[in-house]
């Protein structure tokens, strides 16, 4: 079979076979709102997967993920907080995509399976001038409503306040990531700071580059679907992601938005019907009630200032902070 | 069967050239939500349209409109006749197709599988159709013209979705008894086609759950927080490209603007500019908390009478 065509810039997620379902539902949903895209789908994976028949014309690439280091490995091990990687190193692959695939690509946009894609020109998105830094990528939640926010790993290790990042969606360029070690320098975290490693991979990224990346437009990772639902009324938002453990296909929490669930629901009725019963059941159809409007509204209002003081430094979404 | 019809059902717009993106939108749409589909696309016009070539692998259907009776002129809405198309599809198309769905072109598709709809029992009705918004936020409103001309507190509904079986509507001369209207009342027809329709049937028609065409979004955005929809439905001038409203969601705007730039760049001006970010006011929070408690109420005791989407009351 001939190598299908390649693109210089790609789409990547890195999962196990259990987050394949929702890795194509992201695919799906991309590609829909890029039909003219300029960039490949990668999974990066260590299980034997298989796109599904009707998925062959998104050409997916699946790419074989080498194993951390062994040091790392071990060091890994060392953590007290080994439930954060509950039998899985798949939080790290994305660190080491730059060295892997960057023969291949120049930019790398890795994204977690749990997100919900509105819309977002992502050609544009992948080609963003983000300086010279590894990576661009969203501030984490807690930077949308508690002002001048100290990341707790930073805090632990020592560190002053700076932009902490949420690593679900990372635009790599992946030269200057390799020129600047940055996946050598993540993993000299595990020795460094093995106290202050509270979120895997995420965890690792921030104590290695400490604020040392280009800021995007929260719409391209919005974390507050459930904590602020009535801000997107105003706000356009590309990415929904759906941080935590509150899902639309696992525990729903009642202020995340029904058409979440039911388009996962949607999805995999139509293409993995045996994971269906897996997903969360809807939650009954009634408003709000009075407690738990009254708690959401409270959060709006005290979060009112910080939001708009972040949303304000990006006018445009395609113009990072750098 | 005429080229390129391909299905024995098919999901129908009627539209002039003004709202032929916006079609295109919606088809652009459930053709990604309905991939193995079992129905063609119609649009229906008087108007010369051309269908992008991006747009082609959807096999769409274009039907030039019939003329309508005269006398029907005095049911103009919004400057446009061609919402009156609708009347006479079962007529024009009821050859072709068993089934038709007929959808309004300011609507936003999030999900539904309409080939399962297509096939819903309608029992004696001629029409599938969602209560018009009222009904949700006032308990059980009689509608002004039905008041006005004389008749008891029927159901009425919103024509902006119909399911039409083709041939009980024509068995039944629905066509017919909608235009006649326009010859038998004296009043003014304040809402175009679905004052003539609504008139007609008085009441007999099949109730579809809401999610088919949700109404709601411009006034009451939360209504639909814990209710999963399928069709957004824009009424009245509350539509995302026309206006920077604070509980439109904006969402509705943003798509609108990313399809433009996709496939009508011209059309990109046209879109209404989006409101700068910002949180509502304390005001706002309690106008939506008030919706809630009342609104809200109202429209959980309706959605709860459809426990299955796919099931319609007879």
């Amino acid at each position: 079979m001939p190598e299908p065509e390649r693109h210089d810039c790609a789409v990547a997620f890195c999962c196990d076979r259990n987050y394949f379902p929702l890795a194509l539902f992201m695919i799906w949903q991309i590609a829909h709102h890029n039909p003219d895209r300029a960039f490949d789908f990668v999974i990066a994976t260590r299980d034997d997967l298989q796109p599904p028949a009707w998925a062959a014309p998104l050409q997916i690439h699946l790419h074989r993920v080498s194993d951390p280091p062994e040091a790392v490995m071990a060091d890994l091990m060392k953590l007290p907080k080994m439930r954060r990687f509950p039998g899985s190193t798949t939080p790290l692959d994305r660190i080491m995509l730059a060295r892997e695939l960057g023969h291949r690509y120049r930019r790398i946009l890795s994204v977690d399976c749990d997100m919900f894609i509105s819309g977002g020109d992502f050609n544009r998105l992948i080609n963003m001038d983000i300086g010279a830094h590894p990576l661009g990528a969203v501030l984490d939640a807690p930077f949308l409503y508690e002002p001048n926010y100290h990341a707790r790993e930073y805090q632990r290790a020592g560190l002053g306040a700076a932009p902490y990042c949420n690593s679900g969606l990372l635009l790599i360029d992946t030269a200057a990531y390799v020129a600047q070690d940055v996946d050598h320098r993540s993993f000299a975290v595990f020795k460094k700071h093995p106290d202050a490693i509270l979120y895997s991979d995420q965890s690792i990224t921030n104590l290695a580059l400490w604020g040392g990346f280009a800021q995007l437009a929260p719409a391209w990772n919005w974390q507050n679907s459930a904590r602020l639902p009535f801000f997107t009324l105003n706000y356009p938002v590309f990415l929904h992601h759906f941080i935590g453990k509150h899902k639309p296909d696992r525990l729903l929490l009642r202020t995340l938005d029904a058409r979440f669930n039911l388009a996962y629901r949607e999805f995999m009725a139509r293409y993995f019907p045996e994971h269906l019963e897996k997903l969360a059941l809807p939650l009954p159809h009634e408003p709000l009630r009075k407690g738990k409007l009254f708690s959401v509204v409270m959060e709006h209002l005290l979060a009112r200032r910080t939001t708009i003081a972040l949303l304000d430094r990006f006018p445009d979404p395609y113009v990072a902070l750098i | 069967m005429p080229d390129p019809q391909k299905h024995d059902c098919a999901v129908v717009f009627c539209i002039d050239a003004n709202f032929l993106q916006f079609s295109l939108f919606m088809i652009w749409q459930i053709a990604h939500l309905n991939p193995h589909r079992r129905f063609d696309f119609v649009i229906a016009s008087q108007d010369d349209l051309v269908i992008p070539a991006w747009a082609k692998p959807y096999g769409i259907v274009l039907h030039r409109s019939g003329p309508y009776p005269e006398a029907a002129a005095g049911a103009r809405f919004s400057g446009s006749m061609s919402t009156l198309f609708r009347i006479m599809l079962a007529r024009e198309l009821g050859d072709c197709y068993r089934r038709i769905i007929y959808m309004d072109s300011d609507m936003y598709v999030a999900g539904g599988d309409l080939g399962r709809l297509l096939d819903i029992d309608l029992g004696p009705h001629q029409i599938g159709a969602v209560l018009d918004c009222r009904y949700f936020y006032l308990v059980a409103p009689h509608d002004e013209e039905f008041k006005a001309a004389g008749l008891p507190n029927l159901p009425y509904y919103n024509t902006g979705f119909q399911i039409i079986d083709t041939k009980a509507y024509r068995d039944q001369e629905v066509e017919r008894r909608a235009f006649d209207i326009c010859h038998n009342t004296k009043r003014p027809i304040l809402k175009g086609d679905q004052t003539l329709l609504n008139m007609a049937l008085k009441g007999g028609f099949a109730q579809l759950a809401p999610c088919w065409n949700w109404q709601q979004d411009g006034l009451s955005p939360l209504l639909s927080h814990l209710y999963p929809v399928f069709h957004h439905h824009f009424i009245a001038a509350r539509k995302p490209n026309l206006v920077v409203s604070r509980r439109l969601p904006v969402r509705f705007n943003q798509a609108y603007r990313d399809f433009m730039a996709l496939y009508a760049p011209d059309m990109l001006g046209a879109i209404s500019d989006q409101p700068k970010p910002r949180q509502l006011r304390l005001q706002e929070h309690i106008r939506m908390v008030f919706d809630t408690f009342t609104a809200g109420r109202i429209t959980e005791a309706i959605t709860a009478r459809f426990p299955d989407p796919y099931r319609a009351i007879l």
